[in-house]
């Protein structure tokens, strides 16, 4: 029984043997036929197995195989014009030289080695991938890293390449969007018995990023696999990028042992956009481990915009937990963020003698720190569960603190939270501010800002005071963006002089960050300020500057507005509107030593965002006292509700006294073209009125002089070449002469300054006319100088004439 | 504190105060905080404040921010042409380089083709862009446009300080007739009166040159205290409103001075410009010099009804005399019939009438008591250009024709006819704004038709007026005054030609010098020009100052051929300093 068993045990042994054996010949017959036989081999499967779009030719193959002992083989494989053509997806790959020899030797390790792979592809590829629509199993960064480097694991343990040179001249990847992505590469690897020699890659690719940009990256480095698996780098690339404003040369490395894997960076980073100018010098390392990841960045940051200028030591730190089989871990990541900004806008030559002056400490950085946790997760849209979508996620919430400053001159606290959730792959944004800027010593601020020479004009550059600007409280958010409050209060000072205002500001930043709009409204408690110290008598300051003269072409400014609007677009817009008014009547005050008391305004002014005005600016009654005249001002008030066209409604009364007569004038109208009308108690027609206006007696009474005086004013008036301003002068000032030149339109005219001093306001000579020729001595004299038309018995001749002169 | 202490401190503090250490060598010291490192800045007293600070006080604007003065300098210094200056502040210090002053390189007009030509306008290419310059031009393109027709342009002119032009762009319109004048309240005037004073006929081309005179007219006459006018376009039409202030008629004027004949004097005159509604006027005019002392009565009398321009003037005068050559006593009355007109730009005035003379010669020669009728009479042409430019005398002519005579038998004991042709024309050669050789030339024709006094024993039975006497700032400038006068005599015929060219706006203080030629002869018969020709060339210099031109010249006079009517002439330089006339 044993033995039937036993026996039939070995039939079966021999059987399978046998089998085996037939099969291993048969194999071997098969390996042997395809080696003696490849077109043909190929044609057999190209019409079996072979994809139907799959399209493989070549010119010339050749193909030698050897047994090396055992089960030990070598071959060498050569092909020449190799085409490998695919539809779908697009595969087009022509290879002009292809050379593989390779020893196989299944009982040792590595398996295969590689003696010299070399492939030419000096014609351009085509690839076109369609996306994969095929689910991957999910993982976390590490483990894709992983993934790729048990790759690496395997071929390690396989394959060993001794000689390698692969060179593509062009790959044209297509990408979904049809734009193409261009890579050439170059892969040497010198022969070596031991295949220690790093494998020297030289990779440039294309990428096109927008419209007319395109991304030019350079790969230039080593890959030594050898290394892998140990402490040490395997890999040591040097990636040049370019274009889209961004110019880098960044150092890579890569390891890679015991789970771990780092990778640093260093090198400058330049980013160069308008006038941003951006000079970034970073130290990253990442190291990925099973559980997270950790971020780390050193550097330096110069050439930020406005006195920021520079951070020096900027530190940055990000740790990421992972979870297996989740591409982010629904835990929080930390990071903090440390950057100590230096303040530029003090030079070393202005320094120390403002810290002298304000007796304070100015400070050279300000370190701002940020810190918070962020949720990858819900950043990047994974969800989770079901349940989690019907509830807001949190995905940054993150605070910023900005070192305070405190000495005499200022004071800053500046803080600010940010919470941004998700729900439904939108994002909610709640940010908290809560800072403040208190000028404390308004003298020290000003000299600070002198020194940079940033202009606090006079009068107000000898106030002195506080100025608080802050902001609290949550952001409030909405469709239109985030709306934060902005509060300034101004308390200032000095002997004669007095601001007091208060200005509370909303902010709404729209949601893409590209425009603001400003809500401001200021109210004015107390304003005194002293006007310049001029005298109409002392000549006209030469303070504008002539719009008719051009530096710069119109025509070129408008040539260049296309780039510039182009520009323009991209620049942050800022929407103004100004609400702005006086607490109670008079609460602004002018002085000076023409007003009496003082000039009081009273003022409403409102300017929406769409630079629509509407509001008033009106004095109250107050007393112009010039010379040796006074006129009252009943009120004078602008309209300022068509000031966006220029239109400037204007209505006026002033009361002047002339020993009997009360003379009103009354202003309607409009700034350029105000309509005067003259009145008078008792009444006297408008000529009369300029006359007693003028001289204090009515024309009748005038000398000639006096009387075309009185005449030039009444027909400049009328021809409106004295404005508002002029009518005001000549109303406050005792004339004593007057020239008009209706041709040019220009007056000037003599006035009092006392009973025996007169001065000449307006014009020279040349501009002057006629009426020049004739100047007041006192009330009834007059210095003439008469010209007469010669005749043939009389010649022409100059009289010089001290005259007086009565009309009856 | 030692004497030795005290002495060094008081060494070191003049040391200092006369050289002081703020300022380098070259540098101007604005004010204490700035300083001009390429030049010199004045500023007027109200800039200083701005610029400097008022200095004084314990407020606002004692001192000023240097960022504020840089900025108000910028201004001040783009008004005197610098438009690239350059600042730099070190500490509490500003240093400024005024840089090179930007001059005008090319004057361009446009939408004004044919009525404003560049090239005739001076004083502007080559002069520093400033905005005085600019003025000047828009003075200048608006009187070209508005002066020919173009009576409400709209005119901008901009200066381009990357190359120096100065563009004024213009919008003429269309060339305006002037259609209507409306006339402002006349009291009582007859608004008819007021075409005696109207240069131009409604309908023609605007031309504000000629509202200009239109106005002085009125103003000269006295009537108006004021007179202007309000031009208002319609369409093609200009609408011109006279707007006018009448004075009281009466005016009693007293004056002191002195002339170009006389030094000193005293004027007491009364005048009533409005005796009746045509505006006719009457003035009386007492008169009194050391040479001369007069009462005159002259008017003009509008009472031919429809004739507005036409007037009757009853005159009188009474006159006493003392000259160098004579001493007189002189009674004068008559009444003239005149009448004035405008016609092809050219003012026309005719007068005369019939007159009764009476004259005494107490001393020297002349008649020693003579009493006669005379008629004379008078016509003058102005070109409205010449009136313009009265002052100025840059261009235009004026030209006039007297008439004196009287009739043996008619009151008088000899027949004698006095005819003078006077005529002056001024070029402005090249037509240039302003001027830049102005050629004068005058002439000057006086015959004296009198048979019986053609023998030298008759000539005193001549009144004194007849006699013609040369030389003096009026015609010959290389003689003394009148001092070609025949021994005391007075010729019958005279030819005078005079010539002057005047150099303009080309010195400074407006100063304009000349050259100047005058030559004549002389007759002493009537009809007749003897062979002495005299001749006399010369430089001057002409300054016309607000009150009046001031003349000077220096002239050498020349005779040729004379004979003994030149004894006691001589050829020398004659220098004349002249106030009020004109060549």
């Amino acid at each position: 029984m044993k033995n039937s068993i036993a026996k039939k045990l070995l039939k079966v042994v021999f059987g399978i043997l046998s089998l085996l054996l037939v099969l291993g010949l048969l194999l071997l017959a098969s390996v042997f036929w395809l080696i003696e036989h490849p077109k043909e081999s190929y044609a057999y499967a190209e019409k079996h197995f072979f994809p139907a779009d799959l399209k493989i030719t070549w010119e010339d193959l050749q193909f030698s195989g050897k047994n090396l002992g055992s089960v030990n083989f070598e071959i060498d494989w050569q092909m020449r014009g190799l085409s490998i053509q695919k539809v779908q997806p697009r595969i087009d790959l022509p290879i002009s030289f292809f050379h593989l020899k390779a020893g196989i030797f299944p009982k040792s390790s590595p398996a295969i080695v590689i003696h010299d792979l070399s492939m030419n592809l000096d014609q351009t590829l085509h690839i076109r991938l369609a996306t994969s629509a095929k689910s991957q199993e999910i993982q976390n960064p590490f483990q894709t890293v992983q993934s790729y480097f048990n790759y690496i694991n395997i071929f390690q343990k396989w394959l060993r390449i001794e000689s390698l040179s692969l060179e593509l001249k062009k790959l044209e990847w297509i990408r979904d969007d049809g734009d193409a992505i261009g890579l050439s590469a170059k892969l040497v690897q010198l022969a070596s018995a031991s295949g220690k020699l790093p494998l020297k890659m030289q990779i440039q690719t294309e990428i096109p990023i927008k419209e007319a940009s395109t991304l030019k990256l350079t790969i230039d480095g080593d890959l030594m696999l050898d290394q892998f698996q140990t402490e040490q780098k395997f890999l040591d690339a040097k990636i040049h990028v370019l274009g889209f404003g961004i110019e880098s040369t960044q150092q890579i490395r890569m390891a890679h042992a015991d789970q771990s894997t780092w990778i640093q960076s260093t090198g400058p980073f330049h980013y160069h956009q308008a006038k941003l100018n951006l000079l970034v010098t970073p130290q990253l390392k990442i190291t990925l481990d099973p559980n997270q990841a950790s971020l780390s960045l050193e550097g330096q940051v110069a050439g930020l915009p406005g006195p920021v200028a520079k951070i020096d030591g900027l530190k940055a730190q990000i740790n990421t937990p992972f979870e297996a089989k989740r591409l982010w871990s629904e835990k929080a990541s930390s990071f903090s963020i440390s950057a100590p900004v230096s303040l530029f806008f003090v030079d070393a030559s202005t320094r120390k003698p403002l810290e002298e002056n304000c007796k304070c400490k100015i400070p050279e950085v300000l370190l701002v720190e940020a810190k918070g946790r962020v949720w990858l997760s819900h950043l990047f849209g994974e969800i989770a569960d079901t349940k989690a979508t019907s509830e807001k996620r949190p995905v940054l919430d993150a605070e910023i603190h900005v070192e305070s400053i405190e000495n005499k001159m200022i004071l800053t606290q500046i803080s600010g939270s940010l919470l941004i959730e998700e729900q439904n792959k939108q994002f909610f944004y709640k940010p908290n501010l809560d800072g403040s800027i208190e000028v404390r010593s308004y003298q020290g601020f000003r000299r600070f800002l002198d020194a940079k020479n940033i202009l606090i004009p006079a009068p107000f550059d000898v106030l002195e005071g506080n100025v608080l600007l802050s902001t609290k409280g949550s952001v409030e958010t909405s469709d239109a963006g985030y709306l934060f409050p902005l509060n300034l209060k101004v308390e200032l000072a000095s002997n004669r002089q007095k601001v007091s205002l208060q200005t509370d500001a909303k902010v709404l930043l729209s949601s893409d960050f590209k425009q603001a709009h400003v809500d401001i409204q200021a109210r004015i408690n107390d304003l005194q300020v002293i006007l310049p110290p001029l005298d109409p008598m002392k000549g006209k300051p030469r303070i504008s500057m002539d719009q008719r003269i051009l530096k710069a072409p119109r025509l070129e400014k408008k040539q260049s507005s296309t780039l510039k609007d182009k520009f323009k677009q991209d620049k942050f817009k800022l929407f103004l509107s100004l609400e702005v008014e006086t607490v109670k009547p008079a609460a602004i005050r002018l002085l000076s030593k023409y007003f009496e008391p003082y000039l009081p305004l009273t003022l409403q002014i409102k300017r929406d965002s769409a630079e629509h005005n509407s509001g008033f600016i009106q004095t109250e009654k107050f007393q112009i006292v010039y010379l040796r005249r006074k006129v009252q001002v009943e009120k004078m008030k602008l309209d300022l509700s068509q000031a966006d066209r220029g239109i400037f409604p204007v209505s006026a009364r002033f009361k002047i006294q002339q020993t009997q007569y009360l003379i009103s004038i009354d202003i309607t109208g409009t700034t350029d073209q105000p309509q005067i009308v003259m009145s008078s108690e008792p009444y006297l027609p408008e000529s009369e009125i300029i006359s007693v206006l003028l001289y204090d007696r009515l024309g009748s009474e005038l000398i000639s002089a006096d009387a075309e005086a009185a005449g030039g004013v009444q027909a400049a008036m009328a021809d409106r070449a004295i404005g508002l301003f002029g009518l005001w002068a000549f109303a406050a000032t005792p004339i004593k002469s007057f020239s008009y030149n209706p041709v040019t339109k220009v007056y000037s005219a003599t006035v009092a300054l006392a009973d025996d001093v007169t001065a000449g306001i307006g014009t020279n000579w040349e501009a002057s006319t006629r009426l020049e020729l004739r100047k007041r001595v006192s009330r009834k004299w007059m210095l003439t100088a008469a010209w007469t038309q010669g005749t043939g018995e009389t010649a022409q001749s100059t009289k010089l004439v001290l005259q007086w002169e009565q009309r009856f | 504190m030692t004497v030795r202490m005290m002495l060094a401190s008081s060494l070191s503090l003049l040391v200092f105060s006369i050289f002081p250490i703020s300022s380098k060598a070259g540098e101007f010291e604005l004010c204490p905080q700035i300083h001009i490192q390429d030049g010199k800045l004045k500023l007027n007293n109200n800039e200083n404040a701005l610029v400097c600070g008022s200095g004084s006080g314990t407020d606002a604007w004692v001192t000023i921010p240097l960022p504020q003065s840089q900025l108000h300098l910028q201004s001040i210094l783009q008004n005197l042409g610098y438009l690239h200056p350059r600042f730099e502040r070190i500490g509490n210090q500003l240093r400024v380089w005024q840089g090179e002053r930007n001059t005008i390189t090319a004057l361009q007009t446009e939408g004004a083709d044919g009525i404003l030509n560049p090239a005739k306008k001076r004083k502007i290419v080559g002069a520093p862009l400033m905005p005085e310059k600019l003025n000047e031009v828009e003075a200048w393109a608006n009187l070209g446009m508005r002066s020919q027709g173009y009576a409400c342009p709209k005119l901008t002119v901009e200066a381009h300080a990357w190359d120096g032009s100065v563009l004024a762009k213009s919008d003429m319109g269309s060339v305006k007739k002037t259609s209507q004048i409306q006339l402002g309240d006349l009291e009582g005037l007859d608004p008819k009166m007021m075409d005696r004073y109207q240069p131009f006929e409604l309908g023609e081309n605007f031309d504000i040159r000629e509202t200009q005179i239109f106005t002085s007219r009125l103003l000269s006459d006295g009537l108006f205290q004021s007179a202007y006018f309000v031009v208002d376009c319609v369409g093609d039409e200009a609408r011109l409103k006279l707007e006018t202030s009448i004075g009281k008629p009466k005016i009693i004027r007293f004056g002191l001075g002195a002339s170009t004949e006389q030094f000193p004097f005293a004027d007491l005159s009364l005048k009533n410009a409005r005796l009746d509604n045509q505006a006719s006027s009457f003035t009386l005019t007492l008169h009194a010099s050391p040479i001369q002392q007069s009462l005159t009565g002259d008017s003009e009398l509008y009472f031919f009804p429809g004739w507005q321009r036409t007037f009757a003037a009853p005159r009188f005068e009474v006159k006493h005399e003392v000259e160098a050559a004579f001493t007189a006593d002189t009674f004068k009355a008559g009444a003239d019939i005149g009448r004035a007109w405008d016609q092809g730009g050219v003012r026309w005035k005719l007068r005369g009438g019939p007159s009764l003379n009476q004259n005494k010669t107490l001393r020297g020669f002349g008649p020693a008591d003579v009493t006669y009728t005379s008629l004379e009479s008078s016509l003058t042409a102005m070109s409205h250009l010449y009136e313009v430019f009265t002052r100025d005398q840059y261009e235009g002519w004026s030209s006039g024709f007297f008439f004196r005579g009287q009739r043996k038998g008619v009151g008088s004991d000899v027949n004698v006819n006095r005819s003078e042709f006077d005529t002056k024309y001024l070029w402005n050669i090249g037509a240039y704004a302003p001027p830049l050789l102005v050629l004068g030339a005058k002439l000057n024709a006086i015959a004296v038709d009198a048979d019986e006094i053609n023998a030298p024993e008759n000539r005193n039975l001549l009144p004194r007026e007849y006699r013609i006497s040369l030389g003096g700032d009026e015609n010959l400038r290389g003689f003394a005054r009148r001092s070609l006068n025949n021994q005391e005599l007075g010729y019958l015929t005279s030819l005078y030609l005079g010539l002057e060219l005047r150099l303009v706006e080309e010195l400074p203080y407006h100063l304009q010098p000349f050259l100047l030629y005058d030559s004549a002869q002389l007759g002493n018969r009537r009809f007749t020009l003897d062979n002495p020709y005299f001749a006399s060339e010369g430089l001057g210099l002409r300054w016309p100052s607000p009150f009046g031109t001031l003349r000077a010249s220096a002239a050498r006079g020349r005779i040729y051929h004379g004979d003994t009517s030149t004894d006691g002439l001589a050829e020398k330089w004659i220098y004349f300093v002249s106030f009020g006339q004109e060549f």
